[in-house]
């Protein structure tokens, strides 16, 4: 194989070409989990021989019909909250240590599955997808591939970690206040938390079920358009599913910049939860480039960025709690530590409060329904600065801190974060672009036009490139 | 820092059928305080017809 790390559009193209084989693929991935996963923790259930007859059998059915579509024989990992048939779903948790074998695949991973795509399987999760990192579980938690001391970012902690150090060529996470795009920023990746009720949640265990989202990772924009393309559409069994028709997500992919209209939350990442010195540098940059490019540029305000947290937080502890109640009452000390305390507070919440989270919810979703009118996409940051040591992030903070991710749970717009740099230390750098709901063509127009442009894609991490 | 008295507190953690150590008890009586600051940014004077984004529509399925 040419390059160590393929994208799946590349591998795609060149397995339509008959020049690399899925079987060989698989295997490469399956050599550098061996060589890195003892460090990274990437993993928490990894089956080869079923991935190696998966792919073999891709290959009989490339060979024989040529390939159903371009994940047909690319090795994917999945967030261990998500159920796939044969492998336990443990959510990295003492609760579901030894959880049976899953009978049945959850519907996003069903839909990977008909794609031809190869599962290699399980990837590391906060506990639950709320409570990291945490060193108190049966299993550690995931590292990051660009310096294994820091912080992967979470909850989709494995799954960014994997694709970053090309363990897997993408993956899926979940994201119910930014546990898609936060490892994605802190791995140095593309993640895409779409619309809510775009992807089906069915089979996947859930966290807070009017904040919870099914979406991809990879290392490029244009590799989450063609994972999204797999898994998005109606599921009657999912009662948040919209029923609607689903677009070519690639349909404006190589449209450019030009035209765009941009809006920039500057108060979010520049007043109120200011970010670093490169990270301001590297946002600045991102609307140069788009301003070069023939793009409109203006500022939008929103409610304040604590408003906004304040919704997120509430709503996400009480239904967490809710979810959680009966462990939570019958044998809480299963929990590790993190996961416990911080879902503890969702059962002190009257209800009350969390109706008037849910009255200021559909007041701030008004307001930004208002503020995006004349706009195609935002623009702000996903998180204030590179990735912390792992050693270093505050158990409270998610609670304290608020975050550039959480207002588009509560309102349900589609984010997408991507690569926008490197800082001085060699710790990726991210920025956030955000849609209107269901224009996720537009969202992955204005992601893609700038990483292509951008020498950002051509650096992967040392550890993985040695 | 937290508002609520320890003994209110201690009435919500009886009421949400939870079982604290005195370790826990104390770390997430001391983290309260952070839920109620975001709590201050949603009790708001609002009008009664103020409903919440939970409120649901039935779509026409089969309509012709």
């Amino acid at each position: 194989m040419s390059s160590d790390f393929p994208t799946i559009a590349e591998a795609s193209a060149l397995i339509a070409a008959k020049q690399l084989s899925p079987v060989e693929l698989t295997q490469h991935c399956l050599d550098r989990i061996a060589q890195l996963d003892g460090t990274l923790h990437a993993f928490l259930h990894l089956d080869a021989p079923r991935a190696l007859a998966a792919a073999r059998a891709a290959e009989a059915d490339i060979s024989r019909a040529g390939p159903r579509g371009p994940l047909h024989g690319i090795p994917l990992g999945i967030k261990d909250i998500y159920d796939v048939e044969g492998m336990p779903t443990t959510a990295h948790s003492r609760q579901r240590q030894h959880a049976s074998p899953a009978t049945a695949d959850a519907a996003s991973v069903g839909s990977l599955a008909a794609a031809g795509a190869i599962i290699l399987g399980k990837l590391a999760t906060h506990e639950f997808a709320f409570g990291g990192p945490s060193f108190d579980l049966p299993w550690p938690p995931a590292r990051n591939p660009w310096n294994p001391d820091h912080f992967t970012g979470g909850s989709s902690s494995g799954t960014g970690a994997a694709v970053a150090a090309g363990l897997v060529l993408g993956g899926l996470g979940s994201d119910t206040g930014g546990s898609i795009r936060l490892p994605a920023a802190y791995c140095g990746i593309a993640g895409l938390k779409p619309t809510y009720g775009l992807v089906s949640r069915v089979g996947v265990l859930p966290l807070a079920y009017s904040l919870d989202h099914v979406g991809p990772m990879a290392w490029s924009v244009e590799d989450c358009a063609l994972l999204l393309q797999a898994i998005a559409g109606h599921d009657p069994a999912d009662p948040a599913s919209a029923a609607r028709p689903v677009p070519d997500f690639r349909r404006e992919l190589d449209l450019g910049a030009k035209g765009l209209r941009i809006g920039v939350l500057r108060g979010f990442h520049a007043v109120e939860n200011p970010v670093n010195a490169a990270t301001g540098t590297a946002l600045d940059g991102a609307l140069d480039f788009y301003r070069r490019e023939g793009a409109f540029i203006r500022e939008v305000h929103l409610s304040p960025l604590l408003d906004w947290r304040a919704v997120g937080m509430l709503i996400m502890l009480v239904e967490a709690f809710t979810v959680h109640q009966e462990w939570m009452r019958g044998r809480m000390s299963w929990y590790g530590e993190r996961f416990r305390d911080r879902v503890a507070l969702g059962g002190l919440i009257a209800a009350s409060d969390y109706i008037d989270a849910q009255r200021l919810r559909r007041e701030l979703i008004l307001e930004l329904d208002h503020a995006t009118a004349d706009v195609d996409v935002l623009l702000t940051a996903t998180v204030p600065s590179e990735a912390p040591r792992l050693d270093q992030v505050e158990k409270w903070a998610t609670i304290e801190q608020p975050n550039f991710t959480s207002p588009f749970n509560v309102s349900g717009f589609p984010a997408l974060s991507l690569c926008a740099g490197y800082g001085a230390g060699g710790l990726p750098l991210a920025l956030q672009l955000i849609a209107k709901p269901f224009a996720e063509p537009v969202l992955l127009r204005a992601g893609h036009a700038y990483e292509r442009a951008m020498p950002w894609r051509a650096r992967r991490p040392a550890l993985a490139a040695a | 820092m937290t508002k609520l008295s320890e003994t209110a507190f201690d009435l919500l953690v009886e009421r949400a059928g939870l079982t604290l150590t005195a370790a826990q008890r104390a770390e997430i009586y001391r983290a309260y305080g952070a839920i109620e600051i975001l709590l201050d940014r949603v009790r708001r004077p609002r009008d009664m017809s103020s409903e919440p984004a939970t409120i649901f529509t039935l779509e026409k399925k089969g309509a012709p």
